[in-house]
């Protein structure tokens, strides 16, 4: 702890402040009593905390000693920050500490999740946090432990996104700041730094995630302040966006707007690009959709509605033949709300020009959205992996409604032909996504991060629902008709989707997710989409078979459809041209591999690079290969390491030995050997190093030695992923989760302090 | 269970049986083997020239017993000061020393060198670092941009 009686001189305070400011970081204390500059001899304020109650957490704080000070507005903030700052700081404690325990097995998806979740941190939460916490400084109410606290949540924060997303610290002011002053700000900046003008999948990935965040922030509303009032909430989020679209209000109830602010400002922000908003506009009718059937179903559509409301009227003296008629009235009205509530969401352009005309379609759509939305039965704290469920719940049904019988395709709609050409168009760009995400895989030096890789797929497969939304409303909302041309192309789109679904669904079924492999099993069946397209448009015979088949027993031969595009030439000749350039290049890799590590000369030198901390997939060739590397002897010697444990991550004592332990739990018999193996090869290289990977304390300790960051257990640590094939996560004592395979090995030690090691083949 | 004839083959490859080179004969060097260890030699040396400073620098702000000090002290320096290297060393690798010093991987090379003398002729940690009003000598750019220059020198790059 810090002398309380330590001075500091007028130039070791300026020191301290340059210091800080330089590196990012808050100042710990507050800067000497006599202040330097413009305000010299002035005395600080009054201490940060009365003594005593530097350890105070917020909310026994506010309880005992804000709340007296304030007057009667001050009052209202001071419940709010009570009700927002403590609660927001105690769930992200409570959620990191039980809730983002995911269990092992739950592995990348778990990672994915927690990614959500921060994601979730960075806009609305955040944006509670930001306010109240700089509300308390300015009024020199934030303790120490609570400002370790803010710091400590902060730091998780950053370890979960990529760095320079949203730097948020505090200050030389000691003021929370975010960077990028808010996430329209950022919005603004993923793209200038980010989109682009190709507007990159990285620019859709963003949005897409800036709506799981939206929703999620809706649940952990839910989740922390009670159904009524997240839902008083979400009444004032869509209060002022219709006030600020000039709209009639539909909504009366009061609430601060927050959200609408953040929509208004993402899309006045002035720098969208047509497509760019379309995709931001999707991902947002994504969370705004289960916004909209959450607050509706809680606040107007409850089950039971009808019944209670009829009890109401009679207890009211309203005569029987009349209560039929007002709830019918009020059901209406609540139709109309639902409605407009819809069409704000589903088309904010409507929205901000203050639109209220209403498509008769989009209703139906509503509906079908709500039903397909509600599927996802989104949790507070587990945003992507409900997500997952959801999509996985969502396909299967679709599949049960559209593989046993299509009798309702005979219908006609007015739409059909336009909702069938988005799609096409849909399916297409997700297409050219895919490929070109494909190429950047496989073209970049060292591949692409798993953790993009994982959010690319992610955000395609958000895409792909949206297709998949539109369609089902497409078959379900049709009216009956004898357009026999357009039936055809109806059925076609409903065996190709059944063709989709079903390699997704497979996919699933083999637990491929969030990969190469799954996002490969979607392009496969994207091929095959593209294929029966081109025979609809030439009106082949495979869908006049599928026409017949649907006239003989009304259920189209799905699977011989199947079987059939996958036999077509030209899917699989593209295919395998794919599969072909991609083992060239693995091919190239491992020749340099090869090449380097036949060079003993080469290997000691990257031993040494090691070392100097140059630790990173661009500098190894090794690390760069191995992503790619499937055809080899290492991919043997790592699944003889993953077998075992059916790939699932390993719990090993911290007791300093945790990478035998790890082979051990891996029941390696021969860890003895192997350790002997290691420990011989890289004891030639540096005797240290060694140290290191038998005891990671000692490399925690090197670490840190002189505070600065030293490469040796980067090095240990890194070289023994690869060299096993394995990645490595470490959890401190606090859940945090930091993956080492290589790359900032370095850094994410030094963060770590009670080590829990997990191992999981890569 | 023992390990499986690839498992060996593996060890053999990559852990076991690497020969220990001779590093004191040029001779067995490769043109660009020797662009790496030179390179790494001569940055290594720079930075450990820095990180006696800063290492002197930190040990004083310990001392001090005050929460500021320590919490500089327990940042990670290295990232702020020292930025990304790697990048250069990334460009090292990709360098065909057969090519000649107006080549496209020259060209890359010198403008990560480029960068990185920019990176810390402006780094304003480095600055505050080095004149700190503890009385400890510190010295960063120095030494970093004399590898510098020694590297371009050597590949003939400036």
């Amino acid at each position: 702890m810090c002398d309380e009686s330590s001075e500091l001189s007028d130039d070791e305070d300026a020191f301290l402040d340059d210091a800080a400011k330089a590196l990012g970081i808050a100042r710990v204390r507050a800067a000497n009593t006599v202040s330097r500059g413009p305000l010299a001899g002035v005395p600080a304020p009054t201490p940060v905390m009365p003594e005593g109650k530097e350890d105070v957490g917020i909310t026994e704080y506010l309880d005992d000693q804000f709340l007296p000070f304030l007057d009667r507005d001050d009052l209202y903030v001071a419940k709010d920050l009570k009700l927002t700052v403590s609660k927001m700081l105690e769930a992200l404690k409570r959620t990191q500490v039980q809730k983002l325990m995911f269990p092992k097995e739950e592995g990348r998806r778990a990672e994915a999740a927690r990614a959500q979740f921060f994601a979730t941190a960075d806009t609305n939460v955040l944006e509670f946090v930001l306010h109240s916490v700089n509300f308390l400084r300015d009024r020199n109410l934030l303790s120490d432990q609570d400002r370790r606290d803010i710091e400590f949540l902060l730091g998780q924060r950053e370890t979960c996104l990529s760095p320079g997303d949203l730097a948020v610290r505090f200050d030389g002011d000691g003021h929370l700041v975010n960077r990028f002053n808010g996430f329209a700000e950022s919005t603004r900046e993923f793209l200038r730094d980010e989109a682009g003008p190709d507007e990159s999948i990285t620019f859709a990935n963003r949005h897409v995630v800036a709506a799981h965040a939206m929703r999620n922030a809706y649940n952990m509303l839910v989740d922390l302040m009670g159904a009524n009032a997240a839902e008083e909430k979400l009444a004032g989020l869509v209060d002022e966006a219709i006030e600020n679209s000039k709209a009639e209000p539909i909504v009366p109830d009061p609430a601060d707007g927050r959200h609408a602010r953040v929509m208004a400002n993402w899309h006045n922000s002035g720098v969208w690009t047509k497509k760019g908003r379309a995709i931001f506009d999707r991902a947002l009718q994504e969370a705004t959709d289960k916004l909209t059937r959450e607050f509706l179903l809680k606040h107007h559509m409850e089950p039971g509605w009808e019944e209670k409301r009829s009890k109401e009227l009679q207890d009211a003296g309203t005569p029987p033949d009349e209560i039929e008629n007002t709830i019918e009235a009020e059901i209406e009205r609540k139709r109309k709300m639902i409605t407009g509530l819809y069409l704000m969401n589903s088309n904010p352009e409507n929205l901000w020009r203050g639109s209220s005309s209403v498509n008769s379609a989009l209703p139906q759509k509503f509906n079908q959205l709500s039903a397909a939305v509600g599927e996802f039965s989104l949790d507070a704290d587990d945003g992507a992996m409900a997500l997952m469920d959801g999509v996985e719940t969502f396909i299967t049904d679709l599949i049960a409604k559209h593989a046993p019988s299509q009798e309702s395709t005979s219908k006609k709609s007015s739409h059909i032909g336009e909702y069938l050409e988005t799609l096409e168009a849909e399916m297409a760009e997700l297409k050219q996504t895919f490929l070109s995400f494909l190429e950047q895989r496989t073209s970049e030096a060292g591949g692409v991060d798993q953790d993009e890789l994982d959010n690319e797929v992610f955000a395609l497969k958000a895409q792909l629902m949206e297709g998949y939304n539109k369609l089902e409303v497409d078959l379900l909302s049709s009216e009956t008709g004898n357009e026999r041309k357009r039936t055809q192309a109806r059925e076609m789109k409903a065996s190709v989707q059944y063709a989709n679904l079903q390699a997704i669904s497979e996919a699933m079924e083999e637990d491929i997710d969030f990969g190469e492999d799954y996002a490969i099993a979607m392009f496969k069946s994207l091929l095959n989409y593209d294929e029966l397209r081109l025979n609809e448009d030439s009106e082949d015979s495979d869908a006049t078979e599928a026409d017949d088949d649907d006239d003989s027993d009304g259920i189209p031969d799905v699977k011989r459809r199947k079987v059939a595009s996958s036999d077509e030439d030209k899917p699989s000749a593209r295919l395998g041209k794919m599969e072909s350039e991609k083992r060239k290049r693995i091919e190239a890799q491992l020749s340099i591999l090869k090449d380097l590590f036949s060079d003993p000369e080469i290997a000691k030198i990257y031993a040494e690079a090691y070392q100097l901390g140059f630790v990173g997939a661009d500098v190894d060739p090794l690390l760069q290969a191995q992503s790619d590397y499937d055809n080899s002897g290492l991919t043997d010697f790592q699944k003889a390491y993953a077998a075992d444990n059916n790939g699932h991550w390993a719990e090993v004592p911290k007791d300093g030995n945790c990478l035998f332990h790890c082979l051990a739990t891996l029941n390696i018999g021969s860890a003895k050997d192997l350790r002997n193996a290691l420990a011989d090869a890289i004891r030639d290289r540096d005797a240290r190093i060694i140290q290191m990977i038998a005891n990671p304390a000692l490399a925690e300790a090197a670490i840190r030695k002189d505070g600065a960051y030293v490469g040796e257990a980067a090095f240990a640590t890194s070289y023994s992923a690869f060299l096993f094939g394995i990645k490595i996560t470490v959890i401190d004592d606090t859940n945090n989760v930091y993956s080492i395979n290589g790359g900032a090995g370095g850094i994410t030690l030094a963060r770590a302090h009670n080590h829990y090691w997990y191992f999981k083949p890569d | 269970m023992p390990l499986s004839e690839t498992q060996r083959a593996f060890v053999r490859a990559y852990i076991v049986d690497l020969p220990s080179p001779d590093l004191s004969d040029p001779a067995s060097e490769t043109p660009k083997a020797k662009n790496i260890k030179s390179f790494l030699r001569l940055w290594r040396d720079a930075k450990q020239s820095a990180d006696s400073g800063l290492y002197a620098l930190l040990s004083e702000m310990r001392k001090r017993n005050h929460p500021d000090f320590a919490a500089i002290a327990q940042t990670n320096l290295s990232a702020a000061i020292y930025g990304d290297p790697q990048k250069i060393l990334t460009a090292l690798t990709r360098l065909d020393p057969a090519a000649d010093a107006d080549g496209a991987g020259a060209g890359t090379l010198r403008a990560e060198v480029d960068a990185y003398r920019q990176f810390l002729r402006t780094n304003a940690a480095i600055s505050v670092l080095e004149q700190n009003p503890l009385g400890v000598s510190v010295s960063i750019r120095a030494p970093l941009t004399a590898a510098l220059d020694r590297m371009e020198d050597a590949l003939l790059l400036s």
